[in-house]
């Protein structure tokens, strides 16, 4: 993971990756909006994220 | 990915996957391979923005570890029916949790390069608190 971290600037290093994603609301295949932060809040997660569908 | 849930929920771990497209194609991925685990659809590339995930170009189609990832998934069954979207959209696979805390990160590099379950599942076992 350290690849995904570069930079000399600690004011410009990311947050991590989980923290970047826990805002964002999707929906899913019903339409129910969905936190990602929430998937993962109590528990550990694995997210993969799909090339394509099938 | 969906063949090793059973053994990512025997380790505290749930899964879930995003995908680009609408949710018809989302519907029918699910009926058509049976999931149950939640199945995202970031049609705007949010998510997949967020965590740097990288786009292919036609020379991956000439490259040699492709031609064998294609070869790998034919011979295990799985067969791509529909592009998508972006059909140069590169996938990957993170371990987060519990908490905002990553634990795996996989950002694949080529068509096939997935991340493997051992290390998804290694991952997961690197909290103890967690372990079974």
């Amino acid at each position: 993971m350290g690849s995904l971290y570069t930079g000399s600037n600690p004011r410009s290093m990311p947050r991590s990756l989980s923290e970047a994603l826990a805002g964002i609301v999707l929906p899913d295949a019903d339409g129910r909006q969905i936190q990602l932060g929430a998937l993962w809040e109590t528990q550990p997660t694995v997210l993969v994220f799909l090339r394509h569908y099938g | 990915m969906r063949e090793h849930e059973q053994a990512f929920k025997n380790k505290g771990a749930n899964l879930a996957a995003i995908g680009l497209g609408d949710a018809n194609y989302a519907r029918l991925f699910r009926e058509e391979t049976g999931i149950t685990f939640p199945l995202l659809i970031d049609d705007q590339r949010a998510a997949y923005r967020a965590v740097g995930l990288k786009k292919a170009n036609l020379l991956h189609l000439l490259r040699a570890d492709n031609a064998k990832a294609r070869k790998r998934a034919q011979a295990a069954g799985h067969r791509q029916v529909r592009l998508g979207q972006n059909p140069f959209q590169l996938g990957g696979s993170f371990v987060f949790g519990p908490g905002n805390v990553d634990r795996y990160a996989h950002v694949s590099q080529t068509f096939g390069d997935n991340a493997q379950p051992a290390d998804l599942l290694a991952a997961i076992s690197a909290s103890s608190k967690f372990t079974p």
